[in-house]
């Protein structure tokens, strides 16, 4: 229905005024530099600009890691005809402070427990994001959950650079809540990893990216991708494609996306995960004392991906697992696919004590299909798993929540 | 989003005699006008668009929309109506509580046909200069998550996007009774 109202809106739009905009005034805290703005804008003054232009400028403005919203509004300039354009820049809040959770997991058959129907407990996760500006161009950003920091430092000149840095934090004692079947006293992340990307702004909407990471050890990667926004029928589209490097092999992808109504990837990496699978193989080490299975990925992951509204996304992993000392158990497949869609839309957005934000109810779920050569593997080697659940997130510019309800019909699977 | 459900307000009136078609009368009501975020909107300078989506069932829907653009040298309002596909004449207020009077009073005429409709449930959107960047803006910080599946950065990254939402357009909800 909307698009249809969309369509009038666009015929209506069909004689849309230009203005003679004779200068640009920012309207902001101070806290971001005018040159950025200016830069990001992409509108110089005097120049007759259309709706459209100024559109994709205050698009282009709000892209900013550091800008939460921008609003333009139209003064009286120093002559009949002539405007002032004004841009009024609400920057972004120091600090986020977000509450996660683990999923309430509600487990039908058991084959653990004997067919008992178990109930496992939320475990909410806290994590505090805090980004503090430095000068007037650069942002500082830090977020940890406890056991990982993860740090990240940007800087916006003709474009956004910035570079994250992942290093191991204090083991927090934690549970796997499933049936209390085990207990993992800690889980360690014992390497760095570093993260760098660029994001150029070229010319108007056509944009260039790159990006690099490398892992402690011998991981790394570089990604280049060019990405190009197009305005349609009052809706952004951006079309991308990307080409990613990984040590000894080519990864492509193609991305378009179409406002929140609908986004596509379709992608395939072929990889040699030498340090990222030894990182797995590692922190599932402290697993194994109730599987005494070790998994290395393969290296083959292939995906679709559909987003917006309804999230669809399909992976296949292969793996090959070991036992404790490394001899080969068997290879092992998964297929995985997951649906998620948002429902209810925005319920509520109303400054209740300072609080704006809303509150979404989402449904999720997921069929997951294993094959195994190994017969010991799992009671049923060869199983598939499929789970539905609700999720409810509520956020706000400066809090998110976020819980969610599964309900898992056949978890014959050691990993929740 | 803010969703105002306004149940059992009477905002319209029905128009029984014109030949033999049921013509309801649509009128929006003061507060949604009065809002300030609409208000904002329509302050602006540039177009502000508010829709709205009439629904009885299945078989009838109707939609329509109102544009408005003040002219800050003239300081007079520029009003535009579609309802249902069709242009009205566009029209010029001279001030903010002449453009309220004028579209409180005015109402929208919504053929009904020759169904007979016991109420109507209304959707008014303010669609704001510009209504999906808070999207974009989010896949630019999450724009590494099709590459890093995984790793717990990008869950940060993920949800600290997701919690950056900028301020959205507004939303009004309301039933109107046509009950004789």
């Amino acid at each position: 229905m909307w698009l249809a109202t969309l369509i009038l809106c666009t015929a209506l739009g069909a004689d849309a005024p230009s203005y003679t905009i004779e200068q640009i005034v920012f309207e902001h805290d101070g806290r971001i530099s005018e040159t950025i703005l200016r830069s990001e804008l992409g509108l110089n003054a005097p120049a007759t600009l259309s709706e459209s232009d100024l559109r994709n400028g205050q698009h282009r403005i709000r892209r900013l890691p550091f800008v939460l919203d921008a609003d333009l509004s139209l003064k009286k300039g120093s002559k009949r005809g002539l405007y002032v354009l004004l841009i009024t820049v609400e920057e972004a809040p120091r600090g986020t402070w977000l509450i996660l959770s683990t999923p309430l997991q509600l487990t039908a058959d058991d084959v653990f427990e004997g067919g008992d129907t178990t109930l496992s407990p939320p475990i909410p996760i806290p994590l505090y994001s805090w980004r503090w500006p430095i000068g007037r161009k650069a942002l500082l950003q830090y977020t940890t959950p406890g056991f990982l920091n993860y740090g990240r430092f940007g800087i916006a000149e003709r474009g956004v650079f910035s570079a994250g840095l992942s290093f191991p934090g204090n083991a927090t004692p934690s549970t796997i809540p499933e049936s209390g079947r085990a207990t993992i006293p800690e889980i360690d992340f014992d390497a760095w990893r570093l993260d760098t990307s660029f994001d150029w702004r070229i010319r108007g909407d056509h944009w260039m990216a790159v990006s690099a990471a490398q892992m402690q050890g011998t991981a790394s990667k570089l990604l280049i991708a060019g990405a190009d926004d197009q305005e349609f029928d009052a809706q952004i589209k951006q079309a991308r494609y990307q080409l990613t490097w990984r040590r000894n092999t080519l990864d492509h992808s193609i991305f378009t996306t179409s406002g929140s109504l609908l986004s596509m990837a379709i992608a395939r990496e072929d990889e040699v995960r030498e340090r990222f699978g030894q990182l797995e193989a590692d922190n599932q080490s402290k697993l194994a004392r109730f599987n005494s299975r070790i998994f290395r990925p393969l290296g083959s992951q292939s995906y679709i991906q559909m987003g917006g509204e309804l999230q669809a996304r399909w992976n296949r992993f292969d793996s090959q697992s070991t036992d404790l000392n490394g001899e080969p158990l068997g290879n092992y497949r998964q297929d995985h696919i997951h649906l998620d869609m948002g429902w209810g839309r925005q319920w509520l957005q109303q400054r209740i004590w300072g609080f704006t934000g809303d509150i979404r109810l989402g449904l999720t779920g997921s069929v997951r299909r294993s094959l195994s050569e190994q017969e010991d593997l799992y009671p049923d080697p060869n199983f598939t798993r499929s789970s539905l659940g609700l999720a409810l997130t509520a956020r706000s510019p400066k809090l998110l929540m976020q819980f969610s309800l599964i309900y898992t019909s056949t978890p014959t699977e050691l990993y929740p | 989003m803010t969703l105002l459900l306004m149940m059992g307000m009477n905002w319209g009136s029905v128009l029984v005699n014109q030949g033999s078609e049921r013509v309801f009368l649509l009128r929006i009501p003061e507060y949604v006008l009065s809002d300030s975020r609409v208000q904002k909107s329509i302050h602006s300078g540039l177009t502000c668009t508010l829709m709205f989506d009439l629904r009885a069932n299945d078989a009838f829907r109707k939609t329509g929309l109102v544009t408005v653009r003040f002219e800050p040298w003239d300081e007079i309002f520029l009003v535009e109506i579609v309802v249902d596909g069709q242009k009205h004449n566009p029209q010029t207020v001279t001030s903010n509580k002449d453009l309220i009077a004028w579209l409180t009073q005015v109402g929208f005429r919504i053929h009904t046909g020759d169904q007979v409709i016991q109420s109507i449930s209304v959707n008014l959107k303010l669609v704001p200069f510009s209504e999906k960047e808070q999207e974009d803006a989010q896949r630019w910080f999450t724009k590494d998550l099709n590459n890093d599946r995984g790793s717990l950065s990008t869950v940060a990254d993920y949800v600290l996007a997701s919690s950056i939402g900028r301020k959205s357009a507004c939303q009004f909800s309301w039933e109107v009774d046509l009950a004789p």
